[in-house]
């Protein structure tokens, strides 16, 4: 049993286990924190709230694999078009254009 | 060259170019719209306020081209189902692609079978205001506010843009995966 779960056997099984609203461990429900899941990874969360929505998935089995999952699509996605650069031809021309001197518009 | 172009703003020519294949979904309309919006950031160079992102500056000229080149009908009826949306009760946070991924494959290994190529063409499926603001926030990194400012729609626009578009994606990748055999498909 790892940590998390032992700490989650001692403090928070009823208030997790007990209801379909799903209290999560760390006082933010499984809804609040799988709604901020977005927030959370985009960075859009800042102090109390991160921390909190971090807790939470970080104590909670049910919730943590749907972050999980999100993560693992940013990285296919990010794996898939991040590796892609311009054409070195397209490269020299956009060059050509802006030290060409053109006059301001 | 005009003082500061190269350094700020040409600095940023793999990420316009990333931005405008996903935007034309061809190589070679990518490279026009890439020049095209490099000409007029170098004009209008002297207009961009140094300390602000060149890089969403760039961005916001190069969907501006690419819009005007393009009709869009389809733009009215995305705004339109996006406003009726709105009306409806919340999404439902708990998303049912993951629901029917995690009984047959916890860890998401899926993703890994799937080919880069088939990532980009469903990006390219998607509608052109769900496609900008995904990749822009889960390729170029850029904040909810920031894409708000380069679109010109409020933040709540912008996050329930990413919402759907995210949802849309990852259903169609699921349902590729699917296909493949990469997954079986949850009973």
């Amino acid at each position: 049993m790892t940590f998390f779960d032992s700490f989650k056997r001692l403090f928070g099984a009823r208030r997790n286990g007990g209801s379909d609203r799903g209290d999560g461990p760390e006082g933010i429900t499984c809804l609040d924190a799988l709604q901020l899941v977005h927030d959370f990874l985009d960075g859009e969360l800042v102090g109390r709230s991160h921390n909190d929505v971090e807790a939470h998935f970080k104590m909670c089995e049910r919730c943590y694999p749907h972050l999980h999952m999100e993560e693992r699509y940013r990285d296919v996605v990010r794996r898939a078009c991040a590796s892609e650069t311009a054409p070195s031809d397209l490269r020299t021309r956009v060059l050509d254009l802006v030290s060409g001197g053109r006059p301001d518009a | 060259m005009k003082s500061g172009f190269e350094e700020e703003a040409l600095l940023h020519l793999d990420a316009v170019y990333r931005f405008a294949l996903r935007l034309t979904g061809s190589a070679s309309e990518a490279d026009d719209l890439v020049q095209e919006t490099f000409l007029r950031a170098f004009k209008a160079w002297g207009q961009f306020e140094r300390g602000t992102k060149a890089k969403s500056w760039l961005f916001t000229i190069c969907r501006n081209v690419f819009l005007r080149g393009h009709e869009r009908k389809q733009r009215h009826d995305e705004i339109v189902s996006e406003t009726a949306d709105r009306s409806g009760p919340g999404p439902n946070p708990v998303n049912p692609v993951w629901v029917s991924t995690l009984g047959v494959d916890p860890e998401g290994d899926f993703f890994e079978s799937i080919v880069d190529d088939r990532i980009t063409e469903a990006i390219a499926a998607l509608p052109e205001e769900y496609r900008t603001a995904v990749v822009l926030s889960d390729v170029e990194g850029l904040s909810y506010a920031e894409i708000a400012e380069m679109v010109d729609v409020p933040v709540g626009t912008v996050k329930s843009r990413l919402f759907r578009g995210r949802r849309r994606l990852q259903e169609a990748l699921y349902e590729h995966a699917v296909e493949m055999g990469y997954i079986s498909e949850s009973i």
